[in-house]
Parts: structure tokens; C-alpha cells; sequence
């Protein structure tokens, strides 16, 4: 999305709270996210730095062969074990994926990547689910969620096939 | 609001904790490694490509956390998750998944509302639901990191592909027999 078409979507929110919420909400909403941009800011520096780095050292074809868009469903499931391993929350993902893209990752082989990294996320499993939900919760939801990954792949194969 | 607390630290400890560090030292490592693996042309060519990056970043970035708070004002998770407990079945997964895409924020703002809900009686279906929506489909990501990284198009996209997941996994946890009746307190 361009840059002009999400700074006109913030003002269109953001006028949307002050009618709706007053002035005051309106401007405190703005305080905190202008906080949570400067807190997020050195974060995203570094770890892009980490995630160039990691797309020097992958030797050049190695992502396309494996996870390209002609990987096929073999990629699919590479993607999955990769995503699922991932100890990081978005910070580290989403730089990641745009490394792997640019290496030459299909579409629905990313997809496939951040869906089982979303729900399988093990270091947010022990650190907070086990902890505060059992971890009878957390297997009942990660056993149910084994098969979301390809199914998120079978959707963005049909959307793409569809809208594409 | 859920995460007023972790707002209360000083801006400067918070922005330089210890994701900040640990990916201040994997980049250190990233960087030493490709010199001495690949040579200093390559360090930078890197730097060439983050730096652009980051630029092109910076003002998506703003946009993007103005639109997760609004969102965040405008829909507060709570107000689902008022419904959440009593609605049964598909209606109650329905609700669950739309909370959890507007909640925003890390799991230390969304386990504790999914701790509560479970207290106050909701079944495991709704909260499975709730969980697996706030990971794939959760608003705040996909405008913070989905959209300025990877584009509107890959967002719009792959949150289409994730609308059913929610139901999917919470018709599963149904199936299965761990949690079938009102949970037990363990592990709290």
C-alpha cells in the first residue's frame, strides 16, 4: 500500500475517534503511538541488519529451489517446519520474510511460513500460553492447529488462482 | 486499556531492552560473518539494502501504529469478548475470532484476556478460536509489519486465506477430548 494511502487511512481513523471519542482520547491515541514508534524504531534497525546478513550467507538459489513458487506442495511443507521454528515475535518474521522473498520465496510458501509461525510460535508457548493457560490448553490449540498452515496454502493457491 | 502498564517504563529503557540487544548482537555475528565469509564488499552491499529498507520503512511506520491505536480505541477487545462467554457454537467462535483480530498488542496483553474469558466460562472452542485469530489475523501486525514489509497486496492475501482458520481450529479443539468440559485452575 502506498504511503500516502495509509497516512490517509490513519486521518480517516483518526478523525473517526475524535468525532466518536473526544478530543482528549483522540490526542492520547496519538501520544502512544508516536511512543510506540520510537520504541519500536531501534528494534526494527537491528533487526533488519540481522536479517540482511542472514540473506548474504544463504547461498544464492537455495531459497528458490527449496521454498520458490515451483517448490510445490515439498516447499509447502518446508516452509511449515521453517515457520514453526522461528523464536521470535514479528520483529524478527517479517524482516526475515522480506529476505526470503527477495531470495526468491513463493508467495503461498511465505503465507505457509508466517501461518504455522503465527500459531505454533513455541518460545510464546512456554514463555506465556503454558504458563498462565496449562499446558492441557496449549496442546488441545496446537494439536488443532496443526493443519492450518496447509490450509492456508490451499486458500492462497485458489485466491491467487482466482484473483491473480 | 490492557497495555497501559508496559507504557509506564522510560521510553529509552523500552526501546533498548533485550530483544533490542539480542538482535544487536545476532546482527554483530550476521556482520562479522559475512566479512569474513564473503568479504567486506558484500557487508556493504547489506548495509546499501537495509538502510534502504529502514528509509522506505520510516514513514509507513508511522501511518501504521496511528491505525493500530485508532483500531485499537475504536473496537477495545473487551468489547467482543463481553459476548464471547455467552454464546455457544459457531456464533461464539464467530465473535472470538473477531476479537482476537482486533486485539492488539503481544501475549502479555492477549493471554491474560484469554486466562479471564476461560475463568469467566467461555468453552474451549471460543478460545482456541480467539488465540488462533489473534495470531493470524490480528490487525495490529498486519498494519505494523504486514503491510509496509511485504505490501498491501501479500496482506490482503493472506489474511483472506486465514479467514477460516479460527473456526477450523476451534471445530477441531471440540473434537478433542483433553479439555472437553468447563477447564480445571492448573497452571495458574
Amino acid at each position: 500500500m502506498g504511503t500516502l494511502a495509509l497516512w490517509g487511512l490513519a486521518l480517516v481513523l483518526g478523525l473517526l475517534v475524535w468525532i466518536k471519542k473526544g478530543r482528549s482520547t483522540a490526542l492520547n491515541a496519538l501520544k502512544k503511538a508516536g511512543y510506540r514508534a520510537l520504541r519500536t524504531l531501534p528494534r526494527i534497525v537491528v533487526a533488519v541488519l540481522t536479517a540482511g546478513f542472514a540473506g548474504q550467507l544463504i547461498p544464492g538459489g537455495m531459497v528458490a529451489n527449496h521454498i520458490g513458487p515451483d517448490s510445490g506442495f515439498t516447499g509447502v511443507l518446508i516452509a511449515m517446519l521453517v515457520g514453526g521454528f522461528i523464536p521470535g515475535g514479528p520483529i524478527l518474521s517479517f524482516p526475515l520474510v522480506v529476505v526470503l522473498y527477495e531470495a526468491g520465496a513463493g508467495q503461498v510458501q511465505l503465507i505457509t511460513l508466517l501461518t504455522a509461525w503465527s500459531v505454533f510460535a513455541m518460545h510464546r508457548v512456554v514463555i506465556y500460553e503454558i504458563p498462565m493457560m496449562g499446558w492441557r490448553f496449549s496442546m488441545v490449540r496446537l494439536v488443532s492447529s496443526l493443519p492450518l498452515p496447509l490450509i492456508a496454502a490451499g486458500m492462497t493457491s485458489l485466491l491467487l488462482r482466482v484473483f491473480g | 486499556m490492557v497495555d497501559e502498564v508496559e507504557d509506564k517504563k522510560p521510553l529509552w529503557r523500552d526501546a533498548f531492552d533485550t530483544s533490542f540487544l539480542i538482535f544487536a548482537a545476532l546482527a554483530l555475528v550476521g556482520g562479522v560473518v559475512c566479512y569474513s565469509l564473503l568479504g567486506v564488499d558484500a557487508v556493504k552491499a547489506s548495509l546499501r539494502d537495509d538502510s534502504e529498507l529502514v528509509l522506505f520503512l520510516i514513514p509507513k511506520l508511522g501511518a501504521a501504529v496511528l491505525i493500530a491505536r485508532f483500531i485499537q480505541v475504536l473496537l477495545p477487545a473487551d468489547f467482543f469478548g463481553r459476548y464471547m462467554g455467552e454464546e455457544q457454537g459457531l456464533k461464539g467462535m464467530a465473535i472470538a475470532t473477531a476479537a482476537g483480530a482486533v486485539t492488539p498488542g503481544g501475549p502479555m496483553t492477549s493471554f491474560p484476556l484469554v486466562t479471564m474469558l476461560r475463568d469467566t466460562g467461555t468453552g474451549v472452542s471460543a478460545l482456541v478460536a480467539y488465540v488462533t485469530s489473534w495470531t493470524t489475523m490480528g490487525l495490529q501486525r498486519v498494519f505494523m509489519w504486514e503491510v509496509p514489509l511485504m505490501g498491501a497486496e501479500f496482506a490482503a492475501v493472506r489474511f483472506l486465506a486465514s479467514m477460516p482458520l479460527p473456526i477450523i481450529a476451534g471445530l477441531v479443539a471440540r473434537l478433542l477430548p483433553a479439555e472437553a468440559s468447563r477447564p480445571t485452575d492448573e497452571g495458574k
